[in-house]
């Protein structure tokens, strides 16, 4: 779809929604579920690297993460979905 | 007595609010992963008896890494306990989560939220409501409504029914990914519907503040780290630590004075009088004119620690420990190396793969640990007393370079693809209250008198009998050490260091001290050198004491003590960790790098200085075999991890073939069964 996008391609402040987290180790996709990467959770970088890096905020909670989270991370823009 | 166990997210608050339960003092930081055990102390209030459990933090009651499994296991083997879920007043959007689970698992439940007065506004009654158990506003911290929820548990006793706890344990197969997801989408939802009937909403801004700015800038924050850890230096090493470790030494000095006249009036029995003077007084009363320096490197990292400023470290530092094998989080494990080994491997459990955590605990001995800290001040007290804190942050930084330099080598060769992702939670920057940190400071204090007291005056007492008695239990006196059981010992030894420019046996047995406790070092100088603490640096310098050193050489063993083999109790700790094979690697590494560094410090130096061909060019011949050695055994293990990999896939093949000269190696089929790539 031409509105799914990868996190680290997203501006900052620029809202998004989750829309699937792509991690092929089961555990830690079940973790990034339990800290709140799921479908319909609101994202948005406050702070952003050239390399996808930075900070985001997720429920409330400031994270770090890194460019391979950041590219794992398939969000909609704000604007265009539904939760 | 009933059981009371403290629940939650990392880094809610547990800890602190277990301190003002129980009156103790145990370790609590701004990071996530401080607490990485169970720890357990009693209380009472009104005519109950608790006993309180701190567990560490976790996210849920499915396990991740090996602390939240050590919290899981506790919950389920004590269900009929009273629970108390603390949740961060400023992050109920997600610690929520965990109290909900818990709510479904446990009938015994209380929520505890902390730090309550930080946020905008909250209705503690509507979320008792919502949730449907007691929820009490604390702040852990100061103390407030503390009392409220020791009301709260003891009516939570007198109700307490039976519960069950079910582990969620992942397994690959049957687990099904996207049930889990809808799972956790349709608790979320709940969460929020609970905070919409508290009216919760919170004050923190949700921005970068001015400060994560700084601190998280690549360019600043960098420079700004170096400058942190400067000032630690400084403030440990410089005019205050200096002048405070001379205070002490001099009043220890004048204690020791007075304590020998006094025995010497009582006591007439001459072996007895040296045995207590220079086995017990000398030995112990050394270390202790260094507690002041100690004392202010931990006081430096607890600070750090409770700021918070920790979690910005490991962000600042991934992308250059994802190069060397590490992660960010790693930082935190490393930079506890500064304080004790064996307390840094320890918080190694909060890494979530063991690859990480062998790793993590396998560079850790590069990171000098407090207890080096008196031969480093004693040596620049004799050699560098104008540079004395340069000198030391130089040694530091050599540790924390060949740490990098073995790091590189180790994830070059090992051909790692595994990509680990990195999310931290940034906590919020905190200032520790004045009494929290003097409470760090006399706990700092006391673990060390603990220290000095135990296993220290024994291994002070064991030194001095093995130098003054030989093998025949006859005793030698202090003149004649160089027949004892350890300077007959330290004579077979002494030829293997001498190129590194410290072969005198007194080296040689402080050495061997120091595989014990590394404080060791400097009590069996100032035992075999028959000085009290303040003469030591001087008689160092003295070429008529029987330990002495040259500039040169001194710089020669300050090398040789960063590097070589951590002591006895941080070893058993990467045991115990890690596994004995981490162990072994961690000693033979650690041994060889210390040896090789020092050679070539020391020969290059002095051929600069002497044209001494000959031992510049053993130097040369020991440093070329080293290299061929480790140069040879990283060749074969790249051969035989590439065996196993498809160059295209980047998969493991399942069958192996012995000729590896007719591998295949472009497009995508597996070097070894020669089948294509599924």
């Amino acid at each position: 779809m031409e509105n799914q996008f990868l996190l680290k391609d997203c501006a900052k402040e620029e809202m998004c929604v989750v829309y699937r987290t792509e991690c092929q180790d089961i555990k830690k996709q079940k973790r990034l579920c339990e800290l709140g990467l799921v479908g319909g959770e609101k994202i948005k970088y406050i702070k952003k690297n050239k390399d996808g890096s930075g900070l985001i905020v997720l429920r409330g909670a400031v994270f770090s993460v890194d460019n391979t989270l950041a590219s794992s991370i398939v969000v909609l823009r704000g604007n265009l979905c539904k939760k | 007595m009933q059981k009371v166990i403290l629940v939650g997210n990392p880094n809610t608050g547990k800890t602190t609010l277990f301190n003002t339960l129980t009156h103790s003092n145990q370790h609590a930081g701004n990071w996530h992963g401080v607490t990485v055990d169970v720890k357990s102390k009693s209380f009472q209030y009104h005519k109950y008896q608790f006993e309180l459990c701190d567990l560490p933090g976790i996210y849920s009651l499915g396990a991740y890494s090996s602390e939240e499994k050590v919290a899981v296991d506790f919950i389920e083997a004590n269900k009929n306990a009273v629970f108390v879920c603390i949740l961060d007043a400023n992050n109920l959007a997600r610690n929520l989560f965990l109290a909900l689970e818990l709510k479904d698992k446990v009938k015994n439940l209380i929520l505890a939220v902390n730090m309550a007065k930080e946020i905008k506004s909250f209705d503690e009654n509507a979320l008792q409501q919502a949730v449907g158990v007691c929820a009490v506003g604390i702040d852990a911290r100061s103390g407030r409504s503390v009392k409220r929820l020791k009301e709260a548990i003891c009516e939570q006793c007198k109700l307490t029914k039976e519960s069950c706890v079910t582990k969620q344990t992942v397994e690959e197969s049957s687990f099904d990914i996207t049930q889990f997801e809808r799972k956790c989408k349709s608790r979320f939802a709940q969460v929020d519907k609970i905070l919409l009937d508290c009216k919760y909403r919170t004050k923190r801004p949700l921005g970068a503040s001015l400060l994560d700015k700084i601190f998280l800038h690549k360019v600043w924050g960098l420079f700004l780290f170096a400058c942190v850890m400067a000032a630690v230096f400084f403030i440990t090493f410089g005019p205050l630590g200096s002048f405070l470790s001379d205070k002490i030494c001099g009043g220890f000095g004048w204690l020791l004075n007075c304590l020998l006249s006094w025995l010497k009036t009582i006591i007439h029995n001459q072996f007895l009088l040296d045995f207590i003077q220079k086995g017990i007084l000398q030995g112990v009363l050394t270390i202790l004119g260094f507690m002041p320096q100690i004392i202010l490197l931990f006081m430096c990292l607890n600070f750090l620690e409770d700021v918070g400023y920790l979690s910005r470290v490991a962000y600042l530092f991934d992308p250059y420990f994802k190069k060397l094998g590490l992660t960010g989080r790693s930082v935190f494990s490393l930079i506890m190396g500064f304080g004790c080994t064996t307390t840094a491997v320890i918080t190694t459990r909060n890494l979530d793969s063991k690859k990480l955590r062998e790793r993590t605990a396998l560079y850790l001995p590069f990171f000098s640990c407090s207890a080096k800290l008196p031969i480093y001040a004693l040596i620049c007290s004799a050699f560098f007393v104008r540079f004395k804190a340069l000198v030391v942050f130089a040694l530091y930084m050599t540790g924390v370079l060949l740490m990098m330099l073995v790091a590189c080598i180790v994830q070059k060769s090992s051909k790692d693809n595994g990509k680990e992702i990195f999310m931290l939670e940034m906590p919020k920057i905190r200032f520790p209250s004045v009494r929290k940190v003097i409470k760090d400071a006399l706990s700092s204090a006391k673990d060390f008198f603990v220290r000095v007291g135990g296993i220290l005056l024994i291994s002070s007492m064991v030194i001095y009998l093995l130098y003054n008695f030989n093998f025949k239990l006859q005793y030698m006196g202090g003149d004649n050490g160089g027949n004892s059981i350890i300077g007959s010992i330290a004579k077979i030894l002494s030829p293997i260091f001498a190129p590194l420019g410290f072969g005198s046996q007194g080296a040689v047995i402080a050495l061997i001290s120091g595989i014990i406790a590394k404080e060791m070092v400097v009590s069996s100088l100032a035992i075999v050198n028959g000085v009290e603490a303040g003469l030591l640096a001087n008689s160092l310098a003295n070429s008529s004491s029987p330990v002495h050193f040259t500039t040169l050489s001194a710089l020669s063993f300050l090398l040789f003590v960063l590097i070589y083999t951590p002591c006895v109790s941080a070893c058993a700790s990467i045991r115990k960790e890690v596994g004995r094979k981490v162990m072994i690697k961690s000693i033979i590494l650690q041994y060889s790098l210390a040896y090789v560094v020092s050679l070539a410090f020391y020969n290059t130096i002095n051929f600069a200085i002497c044209e001494n061909w000959g031992f510049f060019t053993l130097c040369l011949i020991l440093i070329a075999l080293f290299v061929i050695c480790v140069v040879k055994y990283l060749k074969k293990r790249t051969i035989v991890q590439n065996t196993n990999v498809c160059n295209g896939c980047q998969r493991l093949c399942r069958q192996r073939e012995k000729d590896y000269g007719n591998a295949y190696t472009s497009g995508c089929r597996h070097q070894g069964c020669q089948t294509s790539c599924k």
